[in-house]
């Protein structure tokens, strides 16, 4: 039973425990998880293809208490592959990289990427990731994901999704300075607990 | 004007997160920096992942610094276009301006000689760097007041030996 990214999506929003960070891909990746909860602290990119997972590792170092989900995508990887590098090298324990990888440039047409030819879990395994792993089911991703939130990073979760875009997702609504602020203002209530 | 003095200057006015790749025009600086924490300083493998990096920790409250040399301004105004112009995110960048000037080294004569044009295309606020540090002492306050008000990047073109 193939899974689609909405269900990838909707599989790790209904499993977080409270105030995890978590930086959006570009696209349907944002749009999909705005629709599955929108939340003050996601992180939505409108452009900068290549570096949400850079983002996400500003964060991180500077965030070590809070877990840091980056929702990715294959292109976005491949685009930014620099970023597992470092994310090796930085190993930040509370990094969970997640590529949602539908094989191609979905919102241009279904384009291939070159994913299906490398193993990009094996990649970020030689790139020096604690762990990595391939799974397309739910409860694989379930399985892989809980261990992911209770061990130390950083982590890399390869998740084989569909093509389909869910084309109910409405487009966020909040302009970039307003996105800004308010995940500002999340992190800083945190900071007060 | 001396490495140190320069970084000392920076940290008082409160830059805390420092990302980039490096430049001979900078070398002492990036010294300074290495092996410091990942939370202070990140050597980053592309400049773009740096500009990406600097958001990021603008995001959980840090004043960001990002440098490269000007070559590497060319991979990643996207990145500025995208990122810090828009969500408007401050970040002081320091880009080396290297040019006709760095004899036998072709490479660096294009980008050299569109630098600036490229800054102003883009609507970007700089200033240069000599390296006279009483100058720069003036001029960093300045700096410091448009990068809170206007909350856009602000780029500082450095120079050949304005840093020591």
């Amino acid at each position: 039973m193939k899974m689609s990214r909405l269900i990838a999506i909707k599989t790790i929003i209904d499993n977080l425990t409270g105030d995890e960070l978590i930086v959006h891909a570009n696209g349907a990746i944002s749009r999909e998880s705005f629709f599955c909860k929108d939340r003050p602290e996601n992180f939505y990119l409108l452009g900068s293809m290549g570096l949400p997972a850079s983002v996400g590792l500003g964060i991180a170092v500077n965030r070590p208490e809070k877990k840091v989900i980056i929702l990715d995508g294959d292109g976005n990887v491949l685009m930014g592959l620099g970023n597992l590098t470092l994310a090796g090298a930085l190993k930040p324990g509370n990094f969970i990289h997640v590529v949602l990888d539908n094989r191609v440039y979905g919102t241009t047409g279904n384009q291939p990427t070159i994913s299906r030819q490398i193993f990009l879990e094996k990649v970020a395994l030689a790139a020096g990731y604690r762990s990595s792993c391939c799974v397309d089911t739910e409860a694989g991703l379930l399985n892989r994901f809980s261990e992911s939130m209770e061990q130390a990073g950083p982590h890399f979760i390869q998740v084989i999704v569909t093509q389909e875009i869910s084309r109910t997702c409405p487009r966020i609504p909040y302009s970039a300075v307003e996105m800004k602020e308010r995940f500002r203002g999340a992190l800083e209530k945190g900071y007060n607990k | 004007m001396q490495a140190a003095d320069f970084l000392h200057l920076l940290e008082k006015e409160g830059f805390d997160f420092f990302s980039g790749v490096p430049c001979s025009y900078f070398t002492p600086l990036c010294d300074l920096l290495a092996g410091k924490d990942s939370s202070f300083h990140i050597a980053a493998v592309r400049e773009d992942i740096a500009v990406g990096l600097c958001s990021g920790a603008y995001l959980t409250g840090k004043m960001p610094l990002v440098y490269m040399q000007n070559s590497g301004l060319g991979y990643c105004l996207e990145a500025f276009a995208s990122l810090p112009m828009i969500y408007r995110i401050p970040m002081l960048a320091l880009v080396s301006y290297r040019g006709p000037q760095d004899q036998g080294m072709e490479e660096h004569l294009i980008m050299g000689q569109h630098t600036e044009e490229l800054l102003k295309s883009f609507k970007i606020k700089y200033s240069i760097f000599t390296g006279d540090a009483k100058e720069f002492t003036a001029r960093l306050r300045e700096i410091e007041q448009y990068l809170l008000k206007e909350e856009l990047p602000y780029f500082l073109l450095f120079n050949k030996g304005a840093l020591q």
